[in-house]
């Protein structure tokens, strides 16, 4: 099922929680809302759920426009941050609750489908068990088969994995992203862990303050992110800012500061350029090299091996740099170096307003 | 672990090492204690002394001789124990059943709607409980005024009743209520911020799994906050045994003999008040202690049935 969110609104009295947000979700599409706490992601969840109703805007599901109806007419499945499993009701009785509510569901009926949507998420031995019994994990995978019983058209997930201890976490996001293919059904997911979005999404809403950022693939985000703080927010660790002089030089620009001396591949062109800019590369698109080469020079401020590879903090004049160095490297805190820059993966951003320059 | 130690030592030195753990714990308990040895204990053990003797205005403090069970098998002698036993348990339980039924009411009813209004409205139900016993209780003598006066004569008369002194008509409607209206509060206050304590996200879930209003309420709302209802229930019995003083104020036991007159109103009138002038200190004392047995029966029935064990263990409402 196809959802469409246009100008979409919330405000709670003064606060504005989303604004104007225009969001267009394809039929099996797996969509992550992400952005900072506060920005607004469960709000605009729970106005697509029924539960909020929008200050102003439009919800459509296919060709239908349902922000006027109530949640249960919507045909959707909530999994809940805090899982809201209902206490006081086995895993079964939890799961066949949504089943029970409808008159048309036989009782053995019910009961099959329980057992069939516990059966797709692994929890079929545990129907007699209370919620207080169960694992977080386990929690998760009862709440998901609460939510895909009555076979909704739309699957909302808010922040499903926060709960989670870090492997359970890793273990479910495949799990989860496997479902959702599996079922084939349109579901729009909430986090705050760009990596999650990163990985599980195939489109990535990034908000901020209740305003849509940046609306893409994971993979368009991270190679061409629309503007500085979409950049800051995707990649981890987060990409490296600088504010530098721009100047032309033959035919091509220079971006300069304080022990660095850039030369753009394919700058803003000509006229357009600004005086100044903000740098932007990946910690992963710089590399030490030998004192005296490359683009800058500074010397070892902090490394912190990470097995697979070594963060090290590099303190160029004023600022500080973060590279990804191989796990071989090796060096002392103050010891001189080089560092590279990757030309074809600078970014540049207006400093005043942040827009994406080239 | 404090306990295998103890057994390992020799006799003489457990209690001293008895005493060096619990030592602190005693002194910290010790002040709480002393309050309720004097105010709690002391009371009811008195009560039940006093009621093996003749202790009355006639026989003065110091005459008084000890006259065993005399006082008891007067009471079961007497024609009328039965009908206030009776009274007792008809008020009880009717009373009980509006202070819960209609407490639950108010709490749903104003969480339901608009917050601030809800606010509101649950102040308007602690009114009876804020304004002094005796300015309440006048409140009701006037409202059930005799014609042509009395505020209820007004509010039912577009209903074609004929106006009545509802004292004298329906004494029982009006002690009902008038204990009705002051216990409701205390059932909505503790169940409101039971209902408040379930988190939001169990309502919002049950709407999306289809669930109306009624719905939630049945299935959700009402076995979440089971152990604050018959928390409820079982105080609400308590105090309702141990209350007399809307009916004294009120009908006080009337009309005719012992209408409305409960076990602990007729304690007090032969104790403190009776028409013949001779308080029969002794004699309440023993009405007393029937009821001080009656209420902890009834409390360990109650217990029993509501299996308090698992009110304390199980855990209410999980979060996360
Ligand atoms: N019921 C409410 N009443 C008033 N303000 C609210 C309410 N719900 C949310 N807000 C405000 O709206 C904004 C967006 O909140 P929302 O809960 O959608 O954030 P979020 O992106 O889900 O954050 P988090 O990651 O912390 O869950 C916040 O500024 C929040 O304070
Ligand atoms: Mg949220």
């Amino acid at each position: 099922m196809r959802v469409a969110l246009r100008g979409l609104t919330k405000k709670f009295g003064e606060v504005v929680g989303v604004h104007e947000l225009d969001l267009e979700i394809r039929s099996g599409e797996f969509v992550a809302l992400l952005g900072p706490s506060g920005c607004g992601k469960t709000t605009t969840l729970l106005m697509v759920a029924g539960i909020y109703r929008p200050t102003s805007g439009q919800i459509f599901f296919g060709d239908r426009r349902i922000d006027h109806l109530l949640p249960k007419e919507r045909g959707i499945g909530m999994v809940f941050q805090s899982y809201a499993l209902y206490p006081h009701m086995t895993v079964a009785e939890n799961i066949g609750f949504p089943l029970e509510l409808r008159r048309s569901v036989s009782n053995e009926e019910r009961e099959r489908r329980v057992r069939e949507a516990a059966a797709l998420v692994q929890v079929d031995a545990l129907l007699d068990r209370r919620p207080a019994q169960l694992s977080g994990g386990q929690q998760q995978r009862v709440a998901l088969a609460r939510a895909l019983v009555k076979r909704p058209d739309i699957l909302l997930l808010d922040e499903p994995l926060s709960n989670l201890d870090a492997r359970l976490r890793h273990e479910m996001r495949g799990e989860i992203k496997r479902l959702q293919k599996e079922v084939g059904i349109t579901a729009i997911f909430v986090t705050h862990d760009q990596l999650e979005a990163l990985t599980m999404a195939d489109r990535v809403a990034l908000m901020r303050d209740g305003v849509l950022q940046a609306y893409a693939t994971p993979t368009e985000l991270y190679a061409r992110p629309v503007n500085q703080f979409v950049a800051e927010f995707i990649g981890t660790p987060p990409m490296n800012f600088f504010a530098a002089d721009l100047a032309p030089r033959n035919g091509s620009l220079v971006a300069r500061t304080e022990g660095i001396e850039l030369a753009l591949p394919a700058g803003p062109r000509g006229a357009k350029a600004p005086p100044t800019a903000t740098v932007g590369i990946r910690p992963e698109h710089l590399a030490i090299v030998a004192p005296g080469q490359g683009e800058a020079s500074g010397e070892v401020y902090v490394v912190e091996p990470m097995g697979r590879e070594q963060i090290v903090d590099v303190q160029v004049g004023e600022r500080r740099l973060r590279v990804i160095a191989p796990p071989g490297f090796v060096a002392k805190i103050g010891e001189r170096v080089g560092l590279r820059f990757a030309p074809e993966q600078l970014h540049l951003f207006d400093p005043a307003s942040g827009a994406r320059l080239a | 672990m404090a306990r295998t130690e103890a057994i390992a030592l020799p006799r003489e030195r457990q209690g001293a090492a008895w005493w060096r753990t619990n030592a602190t714990a005693l002194l910290f308990m010790g002040p709480a204690m002393v309050l309720v040895l004097v105010f709690f204990l002391a009371p009811v053990v008195i009560t039940f002394v006093m009621s093996f003797t003749d202790l009355a205005t006639s026989t003065g403090l110091s005459n008084w001789q000890w006259i065993g069970s005399a006082n008891y098998e007067r009471m079961f002698r007497s024609q009328f124990w039965f009908t206030i036993l009776g009274n007792t348990l008809v008020y009880v339980a009717i009373v009980l059943a509006f202070n819960v039924v209609v407490g639950l009411g108010v709490a749903l009813l104003s969480l339901h709607v608009e917050p601030k209004a809800g606010g509101v409205f649950r102040a308007l139900w602690l009114l009876p409980r804020i304004s002094p016993s005796v300015v309440y209780a006048l409140m009701w003598t006037w409202a059930a005024a005799s014609p042509p006066f009395g505020m209820l004569n007004y509010i039912v008369a577009p209903f074609g009743l004929e106006p009545r002194f509802w004292l004298q008509s329906d004494p029982w409607l009006i002690v009902i209520l008038i204990n009705g209206f002051v216990g409701a509060s205390f059932g909505m206050l503790i169940l409101t911020s039971a209902i408040k304590a379930i988190p939001e996200d169990l309502f919002r879930a049950a709407r999306v799994d289809g669930a109306n209003a009624l719905q939630i309420v049945r299935r959700i709302t009402l076995p979440l906050v089971k152990w604050p209802i018959l928390f409820v229930l079982v105080y609400q019995t308590m105090s309702l045994f141990a209350s007399y003083e809307y009916i004294l104020l009120t009908t006080n036991g009337g009309p005719g003999l012992y209408g409305t007159e409960t076990w602990s109103v007729w304690a007090f009138h032969t104790a403190l008040a009776n028409y013949y002038g001779n308080l029969d200190f002794a004699y309440g004392a023993a009405m007393s202690a029937i009821l001080v047995l009656l209420g902890l029966g009834i409390s360990i029935v109650l217990l029993r049935v509501f299996r308090f064990g698992q009110l304390v263990a199980e855990p209410r409402v999980e979060v996360d």
